[in-house]
């Protein structure tokens, strides 16, 4: 905030925040102009009225006066009031107050040159006191700027002076006591004015920057884990888990990795090694399959423990296939022997976020293991899934029976090869 | 933006009072506001006590003959609570009194101040000439703008005293010399500065306090996302990622010691419990181990499954990465064995690459010897049994290692 808005300046240091903020301003503030508008009016029109009882004599050319004034006000009316308004207030705020205050104070300083050498003194402090209520409202409820308020109450005041000085005979202590007030009535409503817009600015910069933070804090969720289970769950970062009746899980090892980049530095390993995480990231995504994490060479992912979804077999083969498919293009781009075997299970899981410190989001259970054993119990490029996923498969895909597989734990399990068709 | 403020229960605020609903919401808002505007309130009282006497310079011209009560009451009663209300917003013994009654304090000035105004005003009254008169109106005006647009009086406060002040100096025009018109003029006047400046008033402290919001959330939601991002990274490499330096980070490092850990039988206690009781009884051995590591300083890498990884000497080197990686493997020992689990470890001493990759979830991770190692020794070692390799044993103490096919810590 510092930064964007410098210490008692009113103006931020980046244009383009600048208009950002006179277009927040304005769409904020429409309807309080609206009403101040309308308010304006009817004091106008109300002092009219007002005119008829302190200056009986000058009522007719003070009528004619307010009525200029009057229509001059109604001319922005269509600005204020009118079907486009909206837009046109969320641009130009700003000009339309000051093209109102410029107006009513045009009309209140004829008014002021018309009455003068009529005035008694005590019609002079009449409407010296009707001077500072005016400006209690133009720095305090019009919501004009300070760089436009400032000039037009002191001129104001200045132009008051004036038109005592020359056409009054105003006694000697009127300008003592007067001015003084005068002095201290511009310097309240100034330092109102600017804490007014200070504040303004200061909320609209802490509003885009709780913005930000929040989106952030957002993203930084959906790191640890996935958006559906954050809002089931409530958005905490406490240990949760949650029981799935049915999820597949995917392991993947890019089969000769460790081998194929032996001679590299490591550091142009783990670049290698992040281009294939992005780009199983990027499937992972587009099939719909939660990443879970990377062990190594080894990429963990799970399909419908986030949605709920039925079809959780299927988006894992597709996940299966289409990184077969980029570890491919990736060893041919490289010129690297590389390859990659894969092992699909289906079946119940518990899936959630336990541990205090770099917690993710995980998988446990048979299933997870099962298909942990498929991935190491398979061959380089080849897909090798439970009976629960082959079952699942559908239309698309070639499912071939491979044997047993032999599980620590769960003793010999049948096996398939999968291939799209 | 502000319907979302609204929203959150917590900010509820009155419709007329602004006061937020929950009180200690309220509270906390009253100390912020003290905190901030301390220092305004003093350079207002300040320039309130030098206008308040500066002004006597108008009493002695145009009121000579009311000089002394209207200089006593300057000076004798207004003046003094002026000076001892700007030691009260100065002096550092003040701060938390001020925190918890800053608004009353300021009620207390404003009152003294109209209350002096009024009581000068009553003084002149007495043989009023038209011109005292309509400097006493306009003294009046002015009083209002300070209360309203200067003080930093709550709305709830300024209008009660806004009010009071000028049915107070209505009830003084019967006692002086003015035309109707004039009397018309005045309450006409009073009442445009009253609604104007409660507008005013208004405005400033619902920014005021919407700002407060807004610092109060921003604060929430930057200490959520801190406690996301150093559960994702370490605290340096958070720092380096912020500040944009790479999208992907990837540090060499010589010398890290890695320690593995597994659970022994894991595979076949998934087929005996149910999969919930497997991920509490996780959830409960790796909440423990989280805190050991943080202990012995230590970074957790990773859960794989049963598995649980962390890494001595990353990201930051330490000389005795060896030592704290086997004080945390023989502490994890003891916490397993308290649980009725027992695990299997192995340690590694090599180098390895550390860094962030991917796409989505994001983690601090590591690659290399270090890593391959510690699996080796991790798969040939024993339920309980702690196996580092020749690498991780010259480097400890050796009393702490006992040899027998391999090196075990004791």
């Amino acid at each position: 905030v510092d930064r964007l808005l410098p210490h008692l300046r009113l103006a931020f240091s980046d244009p383009a925040l600048e208009r950002d903020w006179w277009r927040w301003f304005g769409a904020e503030r429409a309807r309080m102009v609206r009403g101040g508008v309308a308010l304006l009016l009817a004091t106008m029109a109300l002092f009219a009225v007002f005119d008829v009882f302190v200056l009986p004599e000058l009522t007719s050319e003070l009528l004619a006066l307010r009525a200029v004034t009057l229509a001059l006000l109604v001319l922005a009316g269509p600005a204020v009031f009118g079907r486009r308004s909206a837009e046109f207030l969320a641009a130009h705020s700003q000009e339309v107050i000051l093209y109102l205050c410029v107006v009513a104070y045009g009309g209140l300083t004829a008014i002021g040159w018309l009455i003068a050498p009529a005035v008694t003194d005590e019609r002079l402090f009449t409407s010296l006191m009707a001077l500072m209520a005016s400006l209690a409202g133009l720095y305090g409820v019009t919501g004009l700027r300070f760089r436009y308020a400032a000039p037009i109450g002191l001129g104001v005041t200045a132009l008051f002076y004036a038109v005592a000085a020359l056409r009054t005979h105003a006694p000697p202590e009127f300008g003592l006591a007067s001015g003084m007030f005068g002095v201290v009535a511009n310097a309240i409503g100034l330092s109102a004015c600017w804490a007014i817009e200070r504040h303004g600015r200061r909320g609209f910069l802490r509003g885009r920057e709780l913005e930000q933070e929040r989106r952030r804090s957002e993203e930084l969720l959906l790191n640890v884990m996935p958006r559906a289970f954050a809002d089931r769950l409530g958005a905490g970062t406490e240990g949760c888990v949650d029981r799935l009746a049915g999820a597949t899980v995917l392991f993947g090892t890019v089969v000769g990795f460790d081998q194929a980049t032996a001679d590299r530095p490591p550091l142009e390993i783990v670049r290698l090694l992040d281009q294939l995480v992005g780009t199983f990231d990027d499937l992972a995504a587009a099939c719909g399959v939660e990443r879970i994490k990377t062990i190594g060479a080894t990429y963990m992912a799970a399909a419908g423990v986030s949605d709920g979804r039925d079809d959780h077999a299927v988006a894992a083969a597709r996940l299966a296939i289409g990184m077969r498919e980029a570890v491919r293009v990736l060893a041919a781009r490289e010129g690297l022997s590389l390859q990659l075997r894969v092992g699909l299970c289906a079946g119940p899981l518990v899936a959630g976020v336990i541990g205090r410190s770099r917690y993710a989001f995980d998988c446990w259970g048979d299933t997870a293991n099962i298909a942990a054993r498929l991935d190491t119990s398979g061959h380089p490029d080849r897909v090798q899934a439970s009976r629960s996923v082959a079952e699942a498969l559908g239309e698309g895909f070639v499912v071939v029976p491979r044997g047993g597989v032999w599980v620590k734990g769960k003793g010999e399990i049948e096996s398939f090869w999968v291939d799209p068709r | 933006m502000s319907a979302d403020l609204r929203s959150d229960p917590r900010f509820g605020q009155g419709p007329v009072s602004l006061s937020f609903e929950d009180p200690a919401m309220e509270r906390a808002w009253r100390a912020e506001q003290a905190h901030e505007s301390r220092a305004q309130a003093r350079f207002g009282v300040a320039l309130l006590a030098l206008l308040f006497s500066a002004f006597v310079v108008n009493d002695a011209v145009l009121f000579r003959g009311h000089l002394p009560a209207l200089v006593a009451i300057r000076f004798g009663v207004v003046l003094p609570v002026l000076l001892v209300a700007l030691w009260i917003a100065s002096a550092e013994r003040w701060t938390r009194w001020l925190e918890r009654w800053f608004q009353e304090y300021l009620l207390v000035v404003d009152v003294v101040v109209c209350v002096g105004m009024l009581a000068m005003s009553w003084v002149l009254s007495s043989d009023a000439s038209p011109l005292r008169v309509t400097y006493g109106g306009l003294a009046f005006l002015v009083c209002l703008m300070g209360v309203y647009s200067f003080s930093l009086l709550r709305f709830v406060y300024a209008v009660p005293v806004g009010l009071g002040t000028t049915l107070a100096a209505l009830t003084l025009l019967p006692r002086v010399p003015v035309t109707p018109a004039y009397g018309v003029a005045l309450a006409v006047f009073a009442v445009v500065m009253n609604g104007s400046g409660a507008w005013t008033t208004r405005t400033l402290e619902v920014l005021a306090r919407r700002e407060f919001v807004q610092r109060q959330l921003l604060r929430e939601a930057r200490a959520r996302s801190e406690a996301l991002l150093r559960n994702a990274l370490p605290a340096g490499v958070a720092e380096r990622l912020r500040d944009g330096a790479a999208a992907n980070i990837a540090d060499r490092h010589d010398e890290v010691t890695v320690v593995l850990a597994d659970l022994v039988g894991f595979t076949a206690l998934c087929e005996r419990l149910p999969p919930d009781a497997i991920a509490q009884l996780l959830d409960g051995l790796y909440t423990r181990f989280d805190t050991l590591c943080e202990a012995h300083g230590v970074e957790k890498i990773k859960t794989l499954g049963d598995g649980w990884l962390a890494a001595a000497g990353v990201p930051a080197s330490r000389p005795d990465h060896a030592l704290a990686a086997a004080r945390l493997a023989l502490a994890m020992r003891a916490a397993a064995a308290e649980q009725g689990t027992a695990l299997r470890i192995g340690v590694h001493t090599g180098p390895a690459v550390a860094g962030v990759i991917g796409r989505t979830r994001f983690a601090y991770d590591l690659w290399g010897d270090a890593v391959a190692g510690a699996t080796v020794m991790e798969r040939t070692s024993v339920s309980g049994g702690i196996r580092v390799s020749p690498t991780t044993a010259a480097l400890l103490p050796v009393g702490m290692v006992r040899e027998g096919d391999g090196y075990w810590l004791a």
